[in-house]
């Protein structure tokens, strides 16, 4: 999914690009013009100039858009060992999400169910699923589509942390999401 | 002269011998019998070291295993290899059985093979072997299943093969081993994320759950062939279970109706049966060895436990109760008993039970030890075991005794199936 994202960027920025040459070309044209002959040349084409004009404007729109997506899905829904119903604590991150989804209609999200690796790898795909439904059920309980919001299960197979104590599988223990278009 | 009749008579007399149906011969270790003594074995080295020396310690590795043989020390042996057998040489010794094996190297490697009985002075079998160089690890192999049933009158799995999955990080990849470790070979299937594969009892066919853009999947590998077909795929988790004995279906778990279930796929039609309706988590199914029940993980009484339930879905029980997490279990291929992952004190151990629920066994206790499979004989257990700080796979014997690693250190091994 940050593939996705960066993809995303990058056409944001080729884009611009086009249209930054484009406006170079409509000043080349107006160059033509005999009257403006110094201006011209108080203004070389260069790349390192289109370079800064690529950082400053509208891509900037495209990357702060991302970052705000980014922002609004970076906190996990955490579950205990061998649940997945939705703890309290993480409610009102899920509420969070589902109006940020209802105000960008134009976004879906991926949801991931994680589980720690103490379980075993079938029954944990089980449980993962679980986790990342038991996440878009709630999601659609305060009004977000269903079909706006798909479900993934890595069961054991992603974990965050790789050290055995309860901090790291409770990290691992996780529904998780990404923007998925 | 006198000996030279002698061993013509023993040639023939195991031309008679190798021709008189295996039905009636002479069972000399009982592998049913409980509290067995060890059979004492004298096995002679068939060459002093390269290629004759290399195959007999693979035979006497692959008879250990098995905890039924003791070898005799050859310093004891009061018989040089070239003497004839004789009765008197042995008896004091208290070695029932005598192996003499003389490995010779040509444009091929040939060895002749003398089994002798100890005890009533017959031959159990002399043969011939041979085999390309290269070969000595089948060879060996071929030979150790000989003296197995021989003795036994069961077939030996000493031939028999390991498949593992080993995580490479960015990806996995699908292997196989000799039961021992030895001669590891990539099958050429690798994916970014897969689970353990299923054979088929042909040995030609593999189910394996593959995720593939956010899905599971199900592949069927025809390695006759040479080709994978993803066969079936739907949203959610959709997971391989074991081939039926006949080999024309395979039980799977899919959730493509919102929740795990059993259902079986047949390969002539291509069609899916649902088993199990349930809202539970139903997963990891196993097939008897007769083909008419299954084995399968649920969370219906609110932790995994092992079910046990009838092909078409009825006459659901629960096998284990103690604990609260009981997985991936492995129908014996003998029948009477189920394999399984369980947890205890916060680590998973191999356990096994009765298929009625009772005699419950912890076979492992150091680390965590998951993904029991069963080798074709139903002796043996091939297993997942994280205690030496990375996984790989052992063996032990079903009594939980001489557990190994037999996967390469090199590899980061789980999932292994024994075929």
């Amino acid at each position: 999914m940050k593939k996705v994202l960066l993809l995303l960027v990058a056409l944001g920025l080729l884009l611009f690009a086009a249209c930054a040459e484009k406006k170079v070309a409509t000043q080349q044209d107006e160059a033509m013009q005999p009257e403006e002959t110094t201006e011209v040349a108080e203004e070389p084409i260069t790349p390192v100039q289109d370079e800064q004009v690529t950082e400053a404007s509208k891509p900037m729109d495209m990357e702060s858009q991302a970052e705000t997506a980014a922002d609004i899905l970076k906190n996990d829904v955490h579950f205990d060992f061998d649940r997945y119903d939705i703890k309290g604590e993480d409610k009102a991150n899920l509420k969070k999400i589902a109006d940020w989804l209802i105000a960008n209609g134009g976004v879906n999200v991926m949801v991931e169910g994680h589980c720690d690796e103490r379980g075993t790898n079938e029954y944990n795909l089980g449980l993962g699923e679980r986790r990342a439904n038991a996440a878009k059920s709630y999601l659609m309980t305060l009004g977000v589509s269903s079909s706006r919001v798909r479900t993934v299960s890595y069961g054991e197979e992603r974990a965050l942390c790789t050290q055995s104590n309860e901090s790291c599988w409770w990290r691992n223990r996780r529904a998780h999401f990404e923007v998925a278009n | 002269m006198i000996k030279r009749y002698g061993i013509l008579l023993i040639t023939f007399l195991a031309f008679v011998l190798t021709s008189v149906p295996q039905a009636e011969a002479r069972i000399y270790v009982d592998i049913s019998s409980p509290g067995m003594q060890q059979f004492p074995i004298a096995l002679y080295d068939f060459a002093p070291d390269g290629e004759g020396k290399k195959v007999t310690d693979i035979i006497r590795n692959d008879l250990d295993f098995t905890g039924l043989f003791h070898f005799t020390d050859p310093a004891a042996f009061i018989e040089a290899k070239e003497d004839d057998f004789m009765r008197s040489d042995w008896i004091p010794l208290g070695v029932e059985a005598v192996l003499k094996g003389v490995l010779t190297k040509t444009d091929k490697l040939h060895v002749e093979v003398k089994f002798y009985d100890a005890i009533d002075a017959s031959v159990i079998f002399f043969k011939h072997y041979s085999a390309d160089i290269g070969m000595e690890e089948t060879l060996a192999h071929t030979i150790s299943d000989d003296i197995y049933s021989a003795l036994t009158g069961q077939r030996g799995i000493f031939r028999t093969k390991i498949s593992f999955v080993a995580d490479e990080g960015a990806k996995k990849d699908l292997l196989v081993m000799d039961y021992d470790g030895k001669r590891v070979q990539r099958l050429g299937f690798s994916k970014p994320l897969m689970l353990a594969p299923h054979w088929a009892k042909d040995s030609n066919r593999i189910v394996i759950s593959v995720m593939e853009k956010s899905v599971w999947g199900i592949y069927l590998i025809d390695l006759a062939k040479m080709k994978s077909d993803r066969i079936f795929t739907a949203e959610g988790v959709n997971i391989a279970g074991d081939f039926s004995p006949d080999g024309r279906s395979f039980v799977f778990s899919s959730s493509r109706n919102g929740s795990p279930n059993i259902y079986i796929f047949d390969l002539q039609t291509g069609l899916t049966r649902k088993v199990t309706q349930s809202f539970w988590i139903d997963i990891s199914p196993s097939f008897s060895p007769d083909g008419e029940e299954i084995a399968f993980v649920s969370n219906k009484s609110g932790n995994p436990h092992i079910y046990i339930m009838d092909i078409n879905g009825y006459n659901i029980r629960r096998v284990t109760f103690e604990g609260k997490y009981n997985t991936s279990p492995s129908w014996s291929p003998t029948g009477e008993i189920v394999a399984y992952s369980g947890m205890i004190n916060g680590t998973n151990q191999i356990f096994t039970i009765r298929t009625d629920g009772s005699d419950m066994r912890q076979l492992t206790f150091n680390g965590n030890n998951e993904d029991p499979a069963f080798s074709p004989d139903g002796r043996f257990i091939a297993f997942t075991s994280d205690r030496t700080g990375m996984k790989g796979v052992y063996i032990m014997r079903t009594d939980g005794e001489n557990q190994k690693k037999v996967s390469p250190n090199k590899y980061r091994a789980f999932g292994p199936e024994w075929y």
